[in-house]
């Protein structure tokens, strides 16, 4: 009984440490434009983006990190004994984002940690669900307007060129072609 | 001969007797009804002139759910990356192109983005607010233009038992010729019973979804399209991490309507591997993308 009671105190103790932890580093992150994350699993951090690459160290699963950037497949992190790396893709999960209150001080940090981006204007606002589009009259004003922004085949091939962004024929996969 | 093919048979029979007559009943162009009505009686696909007629009235219904963004350089700047993804799927000399994509950013802030037949698509300003690279916009766009290409929306509509039956598909079709012509014909009861069906599989269409095992084809391929059009396809990969760590009220029509996004990182890691050759000629271009949308 008293094992099991020390066992539940472990885990939750545990738990606080870990909720710490991530608080210290979501909010550190929100500051660094960083993404805070999860592992997934057990992970060889490497000392560069290749499966070749010396081992940092090796962090336990449901470790916190944050996500610096990304380079392909692997994601550039630092974990919290300041180890800095890269992991793959797949071993790491994105820590939730909460839906907060508009003008709550977490939704000006969510905001902030965006920074990038923030074209929505009607934050805060439900967005559409079953019932708006039952409810839609339909509006082809606002259809016309969209079609003001059309852009021709022509000035998007202009557009990628500027970018560099060059074209590659590849098929779809067949079925069960792995 | 089946008795459900002896019926449509015996349907067809007035239909083409009627084809290209421009026999008109009132304000109504029987003969355009009829020539919209072929594909549907004879089992084929729509045309794609009558995708483009439903997907426009689609296209208002839920665009009129929300509304237009008012950023013209952010709508101008989704339709460049858009038309250049949608000019690497099918060619329009296949005839199973659209004639046009449009590409439209309402302002909502939950994550969501919808294909409609005929060339319309529509995202939600609460996407592209999660997003950080044209990559994964790229992504996000590529899913949807997949959607129209192997025309999976239309497919479902064909299947739907809302609509009382395919004809009223043509019906509207022909309504449309009418409303082009300025002869719309607004007390006709039938019009107003085939418009109220419309909503309902529209309604039907983007709350309750397509199928599966169409959503994943969607997220294989568009894996594909966008790694055509020279984008980085791991974007697809982390796209679908943002979409799993948002919250689900932020998500909730979503993930009413779409597989488990574990499931679907599975399918686009098997696509991704399949193009990874590529990958290394390959763009991600965070700062285009934040320059065209960092407007405040």
């Amino acid at each position: 009984m008293i094992i099991r009671q020390k066992q539940t105190l472990e885990r939750k103790r545990r738990k606080i440490a870990s909720l710490v932890a991530f608080s210290v580093l979501f909010f550190t992150s929100l500051m660094l434009q960083a993404a805070p994350a999860i592992l997934v699993l057990d992970t060889k951090v490497k000392s560069s983006p290749d499966f070749n690459a010396n081992d940092v160290t090796t962090l336990k699963k449901d470790s916190v990190v944050e996500i610096i950037k990304r380079e392909r497949g692997w994601y550039q992190i630092n974990a919290s004994e300041k180890v800095n790396g890269w992991v793959t893709l797949l071993q790491v999960r994105f820590a939730p984002v909460e839906q907060a209150a508009s003008g709550s001080t977490l939704s000006k940090l969510v905001n902030l940690r965006k920074g990038h981006s923030s074209v929505t204007a009607t934050t805060g606002v439900r967005g559409i669900g079953e019932q708006d589009l039952k409810h839609s009259k339909g509006n082809f004003d606002a259809l016309e307007a969209a079609s003001n922004y059309y852009i021709s085949p022509a000035k998007a091939t202009n557009f990628a060129k500027k970018a560099k962004l060059a074209s590659t024929a590849i098929a779809y996969k067949e079925e069960g072609n792995d | 001969m089946t008795k459900l093919k002896l019926v449509a048979l015996v349907c067809s029979i007035p239909l083409l007797l009627l084809l290209g007559c421009g026999l008109k009943v009132g304000n109504l162009d029987i003969g355009k009804l009829a020539q919209a009505g072929k594909g549907v009686v004879t089992g084929n696909k729509l045309s794609q002139e009558e995708q483009y007629i439903i997907g426009r009235k689609m296209t208002a219904i839920v665009v009129g759910s929300s509304q237009l963004h008012k950023s013209a350089k952010l709508q101008r700047y989704v339709n460049s990356v858009g038309q250049w993804i949608a000019s690497h799927a099918v060619p329009l000399q296949s005839g199973k192109a659209p004639s046009r994509w449009q590409f439209i950013v309402i302002d909502t802030p939950d994550f969501n983005a919808f294909a409609m037949p005929g060339g319309f698509i529509v995202v939600s300003s609460g996407a592209i607010d999660r997003l950080s690279s044209e990559a994964e916009l790229a992504a996000v766009l590529a899913h949807e233009i997949i959607h129209v290409e192997q025309q999976h929306q239309v497919k479902a509509i064909e299947k739907s038992k809302t609509l009382s039956n395919v004809g009223d598909l043509a019906f509207i079709a022909a309504d449309y010729h009418q409303t082009q012509k300025g002869g719309y014909s607004q007390d006709s009861f039938k019009n107003r019973q085939i418009a109220t069906e419309l909503f309902n599989v529209t309604q039907n269409l983007y709350t309750k979804g397509i199928s599966r095992e169409d959503e994943l084809d969607a997220d294989e391929k568009a894996v594909v399209l966008m790694t055509r059009a020279g984008y980085d396809p791991y974007a697809y990969l982390s796209v679908m991490q943002i979409l799993e760590s948002t919250d689900d009220s932020r998500k909730a029509l979503l993930l009413a309507t779409h597989p488990k996004a574990s499931e679907r990182i599975h399918t686009a890691f098997r696509a991704v591997s399949y193009v990874e050759k590529y990958a290394n000629k390959t763009k991600t271009l965070e700062s285009r993308f934040l320059s065209n949308v960092q407007l405040r």
